[in-house]
């Protein structure tokens, strides 16, 4: 299975290559991409950097287009399909059908990979994104079970790809607009979720407390670890009693599962977090590079390591992981 | 609470006392001589363009050190706090042990941040843009003397890890 | 302009949803989405039970669609999807691409519902091309946003062949999860949900902390626009999330009849429906009705439409 690992800029995309990453998926530096935060991703100069690191070691470079391209600004989403391809970088990610259709249709050569962002769960959507716009993966949402995803993969026209470990979506991705809901941006129309703009931070007598355009997200008592301020990862009141009523800050975590999901016929594994520091990649990364290689050698006797799993708990948001979906309780 | 080794009871306070103790336009001094190689591709990018006009807050807690960050001349430049002076756009606080770690990369600042060792008051946008400025600059871009510098900190966070 | 009830997002028991249609029927609305489009779990009403009540309110002279599952996740979940577009008596609003690709095998015309992702002219091509006839703009999407879509679908030499519906009324339905928040509420399993979300037939009210707790809550700090903000932050219903205010943008009929939108969507609710199109309904007429954005005792908000956070309320 391919490890794609993300990169939000140079030193990044270097500690990840250097760690073992068979592709690595980058953004351009504006509104195209789902992690457009300030400061973050690539201009075209960088991009050619990260191209050349790359190339020279043997990994493939993914673009990620991958928000809904707005309409004031569809030659903004052009000129990033336009800058991928003159780069020829391995493959762009994209979520919108448009959009899609025109990489499809001016760059037959370029290969396409259906974004996360897609929200396309079952073989049939597959189906219309291959035989219309011949995408050749699609990156799955993190909503399905694993009898679910093997589902998926025996009927699927595509390569597909599933998120290994990272911040967990509990919404499927592509469709929620909870954080345009409080704010006024979203991964779908500005490529952010819960922005920065937004949140603040305060400490208190009591606790520490987060809040998104004003709306209290969480409190934190002395000794709880913190986690990012999105909407549904919260602490709020359903019928009097205040609990993580979505979900809690947790991150996804499927080592476990690498045999599972390589008989399913999985054939790339995705490791979130475009905005995090390159020590978070290269810790990651290598983690990841370790158990994948572990398996491939000895596939019958795989089994995650403890200090594996430590090593990634303590990068993880609420310094707890989570099998997510693939976990009964959500079934 | 991080446990201390052997090596970081002696280092620590070494450190610390060494920042209380050497006057502010010594330690400016010091400052510029890494800040402005460190950070030059990202001026040459327009990439500090975020930081005119703005302030930000440096709060080492646990030494009672306070500075700004802010533009000076288009270069960055790390002044005083003085009381009198309006408050920062955002401060960004944790111990030295922290911001060490931080400087050097050996820890990611998200999962400082998770473990409550940084927090970040104030304007949100604009710390989290420092973050990614300090994560996006380029080592192998440094001049050699200065990567040697930042191996040796690497050396000396090896016993705050 | 023609007025449409959306599908019935809540699980009500089968005769109160019956009931709601016959009331529907008896007032002056166009369309009628009808069909679960939330979880697959809910019993009350099956496949065939939805294609034979769309059978039976086809005689009401109201166009009737029926509206597809949201989120896809089972190969049970595509049987039944490719069973509703095989069988229907009347037109398939498609909110899955499973949905669209299905249909279109079928060479059937569908209506792309709010969760299919048309953020631009293009894609609405796309589909058009595919046998959409109408779209359910997605929620968040602002007026001079969709404006500009309808324009560039003029020009492209297919917006006047396609309807445009625009959700107007009713808690926004704004994200859908593999997890179920009213059993999650209940302390129960998602398997063991007892489909629990029947008791709550407007759904399940989620508050902010402060919010809830009166003590600390300070309406000026909440407040910080100037708008008036209710205190409900949002509506769990099973998987799905919706606002926790209704979305109001009744009076926002002139401007929506001036840009070309086709159809103005209701959402049903257990009280008000048939109020709110009466109402509506008087207003194309002409006739004088109160305040628009007071028309049912309950905060209410309009932002996206805006451009500002959905849950804003803008005046004027």
């Amino acid at each position: 299975m391919e490890l794609v690992c993300p990169a939000g800029s140079l030193p990044a995309l270097k500690a990840a290559v250097d760690n073992g990453a068979d592709a690595v998926y980058i953004g351009f530096k504006d509104d195209t991409n789902a992690r457009h935060f300030s400061g973050l991703n690539f201009n075209d100069r960088k991009a050619q950097k990260a191209l050349d690191y790359a190339r020279d070691r043997g990994a493939k470079i993914f673009v990620a287009i991958n928000t809904y391209a707005q309409p004031k600004g569809w030659a903004r989403w052009q000129r990033a399909v336009d800058l991928a391809a003159e780069l020829s970088v391995d493959a762009v990610i994209i979520a919108d059908l448009g959009l899609l259709n025109y990489a499809a249709q001016r760059y037959p050569q370029l290969p396409l990979h259906l974004s996360v962002q897609g929200s396309c769960t079952s073989a049939e959507g597959l189906k219309f994104y291959h035989s219309e716009l011949g995408i050749r993966r699609a990156v799955l949402p993190r909503v399905l079970s694993l009898d679910q995803v093997k589902m998926v993969a025996e009927q699927s026209p595509v390569d597909l790809e599933v998120f290994g470990f990272g911040s967990l979506c509990i919404m499927a991705e592509g469709r929620c607009h909870l954080s345009s809901y409080v704010t006024d941006q979203s991964p779908n129309n500005s490529g952010v979720c819960s922005p920065a703009k937004d949140v603040r931070w305060t400490q208190t007598e009591e606790h520490l407390e987060s809040r998104l355009n004003n709306v209290v997200i969480d409190r934190y008592q002395a000794e709880e670890t913190a986690g990012y301020p999105t909407l549904c990862k919260g602490r709020f009141a359903v019928e009097e009693t205040i609990f993580h009523a979505l979900e809690e800050p947790v991150s996804l975590n499927t080592l476990d599962l690498i045999p599972d999901l390589y008989a399913a016929g999985i054939k790339a594994i995705k490791l979130e977090g475009r905005q995090r520091s390159p020590a978070y990649v290269a810790q990651v990364v290598s983690v990841w590079r370790s158990a994948l290689d572990s398996f491939a050698n000895n596939p019958e006797k795989f089994s995650s390591k403890a200090e594996w799993m430590q090593r990634l708990a303590k990068v993880s948001e609420g310094s707890q992981t989570t099998l997510g979906a693939y976990h009964r309780p959500w079934q | 609470m991080i446990k201390l080794n052997p090596c970081q009871h002696i280092l620590l306070p070494t450190v610390k006392g060494l920042a209380k103790s050497c006057p502010f336009p010594l330690q400016k001094k010091i400052a510029m001589l890494f800040l402005v190689p460190v950070f030059e591709e990202a001026r040459l990018d327009g990439d500090l363009d975020f930081l005119r006009d703005r302030r930000i807050g440096l709060a080492i807690s646990d030494i009672d050190y306070q500075a700004t960050l802010r533009l000076e001349n288009g270069h960055l430049a790390l002044a005083k706090s003085t009381a009198s002076e309006a408050p920062t756009d955002a401060i960004i606080r944790g111990n030295l042990s922290a911001f060490i770690q931080l400087a050097n990369r050996s820890e990611d600042p998200d999962s400082l941040f998770f473990q409550r060792r940084l927090c970040i008051e104030g304007d949100t946008d604009l710390a989290l843009e420092v973050k990614n400025l300090i994560d996006a600059v380029d080592l192998d871009e440094l001049p050699k003397w200065l990567k040697q510098t930042l191996s040796l900190t690497q050396l000396v966070d090896k016993q705050f890890a | 302009m023609k007025i449409s009830v959306g599908p019935i997002y809540y699980y009500w028991p089968k005769q109160k949803v019956l009931d709601f249609y016959q009331q529907i029927i008896q007032t002056p609305v166009d369309v009628i989405y009808l069909g679960e489009t939330v979880c697959a779990k809910r019993r009350e009403l099956r496949s065939g039970d939805w294609l034979e009540l769309a059978q039976e309110l086809c005689d009401s002279g109201k166009q009737i669609v029926l509206s597809t599952l949201t989120l896809i996740e089972s190969r049970a979940d595509i049987a039944t999807l490719k069973k509703l577009c095989a069988q229907s008596p009347c037109l398939v609003e498609a909110n899955d691409m499973s949905a669209v690709q299905i249909l279109t095998d079928n060479n059937l015309p569908f209506v792309a519902g709010p969760a299919i992702n048309i953020y631009n002219a293009q894609t609405l091509q796309l589909l058009y091309k595919k046998g959409m006839q109408r779209w359910v703009m997605p929620v968040e999407i602002n007026r001079e946003n969709l404006a500009e879509i309808m324009q560039g679908a003029v020009e492209m030499g297919f917006g006047n062949n396609i309807e445009t519906e625009v959700f107007s009324y009713g808690k926004l339905p704004l994200a859908y999860s593999a997890r179920c928040f009213t059993a999650r509420t209940k302390n129960l399993a998602k398997d063991g949900c007892k489909l629990s979300c029947i008791l709550y037939p407007d759904g399940l009210a989620l508050y902010s902390q402060s919010v809830y707790n009166k003590s600390v809550y300070n309406k000026s700090d909440y407040n910080k626009s100037g708008c008036s903000q209710g205190p409900q932050l949002f509506t769990l219903n099973g998987i799905q999330t919706q606002s926790g205010q209704c979305y109001n943008l009744l009076d926002q009929w002139p401007l929506m009849h001036k840009i070309g939108v086709d159809i103005m969507r209701i959402s049903p609710e257990t009280e008000g429906t048939v109020n709110v199109i009466n109402q509506l309904s008087n207003y194309f007429s002409g006739e004088p009705i109160d305040s628009p954005l007071t028309l049912i005792a309950e905060e209410q908000c309009n932002g996206y439409w805006y451009g500002m956070p959905g849950m804003d309320a803008v005046t004027g």
